[in-house]
């Protein structure tokens, strides 16, 4: 067939034998799954057996960017890498907008496939040629240097690498493009050590064809008027997330202390005023993108002065740091950058060490725990622990495996503290008010993360924006009275069901998940680009249930590896203790009423109610019936 | 501030690099506008990403530009201004 969108082959490198194989990538894969994280799915569903280590060589790191990446259509240039991840041992997924995965695509690529493990340390080259290359003098060091290297020894080339935390197996370590975008969630980077891998460089001199020119410029031009004249446009070029503070500090999005206290004055304490004036120099933007919402940052006075680097999301880090009590944004910016150095999620870092301080300061753990060191919140904690689990050394070697497992190794009484879902640390509050972001962490594949779930629900407005918005996502009319239900408009629990099938389609596709570019796009709009763009035709509906295949395919890994229910409940603090945000107390969610939700979501997914397991209507329904047989459901 | 210029016949490019953002707009559109696929490594405008240590962009122009001012027309962060006959064109 004629290839559109697609480069139109997948790259498979085996790290054992040194293999390495390019295979078509099929018209069934494109029809049910369109790219990126859907083919990443389905080929990480087939490839990688249940039940294995996900640190032997029988995992595969498999990456992808979409059909729309490489093209000019706005902010579509977004990866996916998924694996089975050593933190939470399910599906592992992270994302990111400016990665080397588009580089792959542009030398003729849509997908990466490695397995197995090298011999020695190890990079991989891809250009015209495909090279694994002698890694030894890039071992140890941090991501910075490497990157500087490969740049001074090969030139412009795109390299993605880990530091020091992949190359010791930290399990919440991430891999780094470019110095700044993050493949940050469920230990990609402790897979790439795992592997001997320092690095993915590419190179790429093909080009990505489009099927109907005419019409895919036609929408371009629309959606980069929309992006233009749009006021919100600026506002998250100037500040990025810190652009919502007032609403996530008041709606309890952002909490701090590991989870025990609300965050009403965040925007005070982090203010834009001060985020505009000494930390940030400029904005950037990722590849094809008219928004431009990410931050150099550049810090010209007091104890960190000199600091300058990029920063995908520095307002997000100040909602991760305030679990370990970051103080202010001069704290925050030289926890990043070590982070960034090291190569360590942001979030999951945070979450461990919040946990640390916290059952420290409870008496739960003693000096003797923590090899002689006083824990308090604040900066000067974050560093020194961080240290200590970069080089897996005393504590910081029971932190280096997540919060989960730290909390089994010391002992059932502080299990209680630890705030992870399905293993991977939360990443935002769910007792002052629930959204499908928040409430996305319960039933996201990969655990405790908001980045499948966006929708209009993230800050308060008013219930009639929910029909709409509704029907332009793909619920259909039938379903909009349900959804569409509550006195905020709309019922968290299945609204968060169509919002991840419509999600899962964009970011197949390589589209961004930040609000100042999804709400310029929904399905017709999404429908209508990738038609120009790929020159098949396919509908709105058929697109929307590939999304929803995806979905359950995920889930399927997932129920594989004998996840079910008890994983999609919220960990006992926000369960169990209230919390104060300003001058209200909220209570706790409740088991009662967080299965109220789970049963409600199971519902609108067609899945059992009582287990949360996947049922074989729905799969045959999604053409998954080999799934059904694999699961004897 | 650092400009870079690019003038063929009356047609001039005005690229400033402290407002460019790297988002690679520019030589997508320009890529496409010669060889009809989207490929950066055919563009006739560049973008250095990887400046001064990745935090700043650097503009230039090959030969093969003739200042056609198709790259100011997507821009979207103002980076590049397109003047012809001496006039600041659209």
């Amino acid at each position: 067939m004629d290839i559109y969108g697609y480069a139109g082959k997948i790259l498979y490198v085996d790290l054992s034998s040194r293999t390495i194989r390019k295979e078509t990538l099929s018209e069934e894969l494109i029809r049910d799954y369109i790219g990126s994280l859907g083919i990443n799915s389905k080929l990480a569903y087939d490839l990688i057996e249940p039940g294995i280590d996900p640190l032997s060589p029988k995992n595969c790191i498999i990456l992808g960017t979409g059909p729309l990446g490489g093209t000019m259509a706005p902010a579509c240039s977004r990866s996916d890498v998924n694996s089975k991840s050593p933190l939470t041992n399910l599906f592992g997924s992270s994302n990111a907008g400016d990665s080397v995965a588009l580089m792959l695509k542009f030398a003729g690529y849509d997908h990466l496939v490695i397995s197995g493990k090298a011999e020695g340390s190890v990079y991989l080259k891809v250009d015209d040629d495909v090279e694994i290359c002698d890694a030894r003098h890039l071992w140890g060091k941090d991501v910075w240097e490497t990157t500087d290297i490969v740049w001074d020894e090969l030139g412009d080339y795109w390299v993605n690498c880990i530091g020091p935390g992949g190359e010791n197996l930290v399990k919440f370590a991430s891999s780094v493009t470019n110095k700044h975008s993050f493949y940050g969630r469920t230990g990609i980077g402790a897979i790439m050590g795992s592997k001997n891998l320092k690095a993915i460089v590419a190179k790429g001199s093909k080009g990505v064809a489009v099927a109907e020119q005419k019409g895919f410029l036609k929408i371009v031009d629309e959606l980069m008027e929309k992006i233009k004249t749009n006021p919100a446009t600026q506002m998250w070029r100037d500040l990025g997330f810190v652009v919502a503070f007032p609403a996530y500090g008041a709606t309890g999005l952002f909490e701090r202390y590991n989870y025990a206290d609300g965050f009403a004055d965040l925007a005070e304490v982090f203010s834009k005023e001060e985020y505009k004036s000494r930390i940030v120099k400029r904005n950037y933007a990722c590849p094809s993108c008219a928004v431009g919402c990410k931050q150099v940052v550049e810090i010209r006075d007091g104890k960190y002065a000199g600091l300058n680097f990029r920063v995908a999301a520095l307002g997000s880090q100040v909602g991760y740091h305030n679990q370990a009590g970051i103080e202010n944004w001069d704290e925050l910016v030289k926890c990043v950058e070590l982070e960034n150095r090291a190569g360590l999620d942001s979030n999951s870092l945070s979450g461990c060490i919040g946990f640390a301080i916290e059952i420290y300061k409870k008496g739960l753990i003693t000096k003797k725990d923590t090899d002689g060191m006083e824990l308090d919140w604040g900066g000067e904690t974050i560093k020194a622990l961080m240290e200590k689990i970069i080089h897996r050394e005393g504590i910081g070697d029971i932190l280096a495996e997540g919060v989960k497992a730290a909390a089994k190794q010391f002992g059932p009484e502080v299990e209680r503290y630890a705030c992870h879902m399905k293993g991977l640390e939360m990443a935002l509050g769910i007792r002052g008010r629930l959204s499908t972001e928040n409430f996305g962490q319960f039933t996201n594949p990969r655990g405790g993360h908001l980045e499948r779930s966006p929708s209009l629900t993230f800050i308060p407005r008013k219930p009639k924006a929910f029909p709409p918005f509704s029907t332009g996502i793909g619920v259909p009319q039938d379903r909009i009275e349900s959804v569409c239900d509550g006195p905020e408009g709309f019922n968290v629990s299945r609204l968060t069901k169509w919002v991840e099938d419509y999600n899962t389609v964009l970011v197949s596709m390589g589209v961004c998940h930040r609000t100042p570019v999804t709400q310029h796009f929904n399905l017709q709009t999404i429908t209508d680009l990738y038609r120009a763009v790929t020159g098949i035709e396919i509908s709105s509906a058929e697109l929307r249930q590939a999304g929803e295949r995806i979905w359950n395919l995920q889930r399927a890994f997932n129920q594989r590896e004998g996840a079910n229910r008890k994983d999609d409940m919220p960990p006992w603090r926000p369960l169990n203790e209230p919390i104060r945000i300003g001058n209200r107390e909220y209570p706790p969610l409740t088991e009662d009423k967080a299965n109220k939700l789970l049963d409600e979501y199971y519902d609108e997914r067609g899945w059992n109610i009582k287990d949360g397991t996947l049922t074989r209507e729905k799969l045959d329904e999604l053409g998954l019936s080999n799934v059904a047989a694999d699961l004897g459901v | 501030m650092s400009l870079a210029y690019r003038t063929v016949e009356k047609r001039r490019i005005v690229a400033d690099d402290e407002k460019c953002n790297g988002c690679l707009i520019c030589q997508l559109r320009c890529s496409y506008r010669f060889e009809n696929v989207f490929n950066i490594s055919k563009a006739a405008i560049l973008i250095n990403r990887f400046a001064k240590g990745g935090t700043d962009y650097i503009i230039s122009f090959t030969d093969r530009c003739d200042a056609c001012g198709i790259c100011a027309k997507y821009c979207p962060y103002g980076a590049l201004t397109w003047i012809k006959e001496g006039k600041e064109a659209a």
